[in-house]
């Protein structure tokens, strides 16, 4: 027997049985870990630009709440303490968001073709006077961010000094007028058929022109380009899901405990302390929305599919999947799953599994 | 280096093979569960840790650049969520859970006593006669100063000199044989 501290605690170590690796709790673990990553990246890359306004913006949030906005010439001033993001947002939430505005709003139009308003960011969370939209367009190079703002709401002149004696920065921006909403575009202006078509339209029928800049299907990661096949071929009835590998590799856990795929779309921050004039996410005050991305049934009905090796063996962790997938569940019998291979030149194959018996059908 | 998995395993889960960094975590797992549980004391918390430290690394082994770095990488992340969770368990200090019933008085005493340090002198304790790590790898994977380290490891010593007091057992000192400059 060692007489020596070392060598007993390495023996003790070395003789402690260990638990069979917990993959189910391992794959509950991870998703809930890379869904709160996601949600931060998401209300970081809908902040980013208009921080971009100031480092200071953020500081002197704190001081006047919400979002305030400061124009004096061509030059803009934004403070964020509290706001709400809504990710991929859909023709509910656009018509939620725009009539509960405080005033009537006028959303951007001729924006270029196959460019998706994929954030909505506004402030209040049940009343907003600020809104900013941000259009994104891969394919076509479009990447547009519009502040919709309360006229009656806007601080005209120079930005104020707060206590701290720092002068809230501003940064150059574009800006007009239509009907009650003042416009701003951050950087110079290239916005002039944007502005035209805005000013001919109604509140109402800006609305209609921007629904098809939505998705309709819930998008769980995927390319761009993939999503907007996915978006092109999911049928008009129920609810439709595009599904990436990261997410793919979540079904088995998923699917054994009888759980859902849900989605954190919507983020509100309702306090967004600052640490050195930058943002601190990580001792913010905020809530979420939990969505059903995938009902439990169907998340069970992809489990199906995968354990035909439709899609590879996805190796021990399930990672290793090789394509990605399009759920449609529309009908109270089948579901309707589109699987795409990782190789885009080749076409999604159909595939039916019986909502009872859980049998798959080449569709 | 290769201290939890040989250095292939890592380059190739740093590569972006997917099955290799499987292989990686379920590789890993062993290693993580038993140095939680020594620096916590409880199965329960330890496993814990050991999950948290499982996702940490799945999650971020891409943004590592060295497979040499790996294994510090590692011990940082697991005693961060061993402190993570047992702060969050309300600071459990003594075992919870005792070692199988065939070990000998010596050893379950050394876990005995392991279990009457504070967390703080546990942690250093065990990186330093159980894993062989040198100070400034200590202070690395607890993100304290090397004199941090010097004056927790010389503090657990004495404590463990009394707590084992029975037993004529040897108690490694040497910092300067692990080449540690304080």
């Amino acid at each position: 027997m060692p007489s020596n501290f070392a060598e007993i605690g390495k023996q003790l170590q070395t003789a402690m049985p260990v638990p069979e690796f917990p993959t189910a709790s391992f794959h509950n673990r991870l998703r809930t870990a890379n869904a709160r990553h996601r949600s931060q990246l998401l209300i970081m890359s809908a902040i980013a630009a208009i921080t971009i306004l100031g480092s200071g913006t953020v500081l002197a949030a704190v001081l006047f709440g919400g979002v305030r906005l400061w124009l004096f010439g061509d030059k803009a001033a934004v403070a964020i303490h509290s706001f709400t993001v809504i990710t991929n947002p859909n023709a509910e939430d656009l018509r939620r968001v725009t009539a509960d505005a405080t005033f009537p709003v006028v959303l951007p139009v001729g924006i270029p073709k196959g460019t998706h308003l994929h954030n909505l960011f506004f402030s209040p969370a049940n009343h907003p006077n600020f809104i900013d939209a941000s259009y994104e367009g891969k394919t076509t190079g479009a990447s547009t961010q519009f502040l919709l703002v309360d006229a009656s709401t806007v601080n005209h002149g120079e930005a104020p000094t707060l206590p701290n004696g720092q002068k809230l920065p501003m940064g150059q921006v574009t800006h007009w007028n239509v009907g009650k909403e003042t416009v701003v575009v951050l950087g110079p202006g290239q916005q002039e058929e944007v502005k035209a078509a805005m000013a001919r339209v109604t509140p109402a029928a800006s609305l209609a022109q921007t629904l098809p800049l939505l998705y309709r299907i819930t998008v769980l990661g995927g390319d761009e380009k993939l999503a907007n096949t996915a978006d092109r071929i999911a049928p008009l009835t129920g609810h439709s899901t595009l599904i990436d590998r990261g997410h793919l590799s979540e079904i088995a856990g998923l699917a054994q405990s009888r759980s859902p795929m849900t989605v954190i779309r919507t983020n509100t921050i309702d306090d967004l302390p600052t640490v050195g004039g930058k943002p601190d996410f990580a001792h913010a005050k905020s809530h979420h929305t939990m969505e059903t991305a995938v009902s439990a049934n169907g998340v069970r009905a992809i489990a199906a599919l995968l354990a035909t090796r439709v899609c590879g063996s996805g190796g021990k962790m399930g990672s290793g999947f090789t394509c990605e997938f399009l759920i449609n569940e529309s009908s109270g019998h089948a579901y309707g799953i589109w699987v795409f291979p990782l190789n885009a030149t080749t076409p999604p194959t159909k595939y039916e599994v019986d909502a009872t018996t859980f049998r798959v059908t080449r569709g | 280096m290769g201290r939890w998995v040989p250095p292939e395993a890592i380059a190739s889960a740093l590569s972006g093979n997917e099955t290799a960094l499987d292989d990686l975590i379920t590789g890993i797992w062993p290693a993580c569960f038993r140095l939680a549980m020594m620096v916590t004391g409880d199965r329960g918390l330890a496993e814990d840790a050991a999950q948290e430290t499982c996702v940490a690394v799945y999650r971020k082994i891409r943004s590592l650049r060295r497979v040499d770095a790996f294994d510090a990488w590692l011990y940082r992340i697991i005693m961060h969520e061993s402190t993570r969770v047992r702060r969050r368990s309300g600071n459990v200090t003594e075992p919870t859970d005792h070692i199988t019933t065939t070990d000998s008085h010596i050893t379950l005493d050394v876990w005995q006593a392991l279990g009457e340090l504070a967390p703080e002198l546990r942690e250093v304790t065990v990186l330093f006669y159980f894993h062989d790590l040198s100070g400034e790898e200590i202070a690395d994977a607890l993100r304290i100063s090397h004199g941090a380290v010097r004056m927790r490891l010389s503090r657990a010593r004495d404590r463990l000199r009394i707590l084992l007091g029975d037993y004529d057992i040897e108690l490694r000192t040497g910092y300067k044989e692990m080449n540690y400059a304080v």
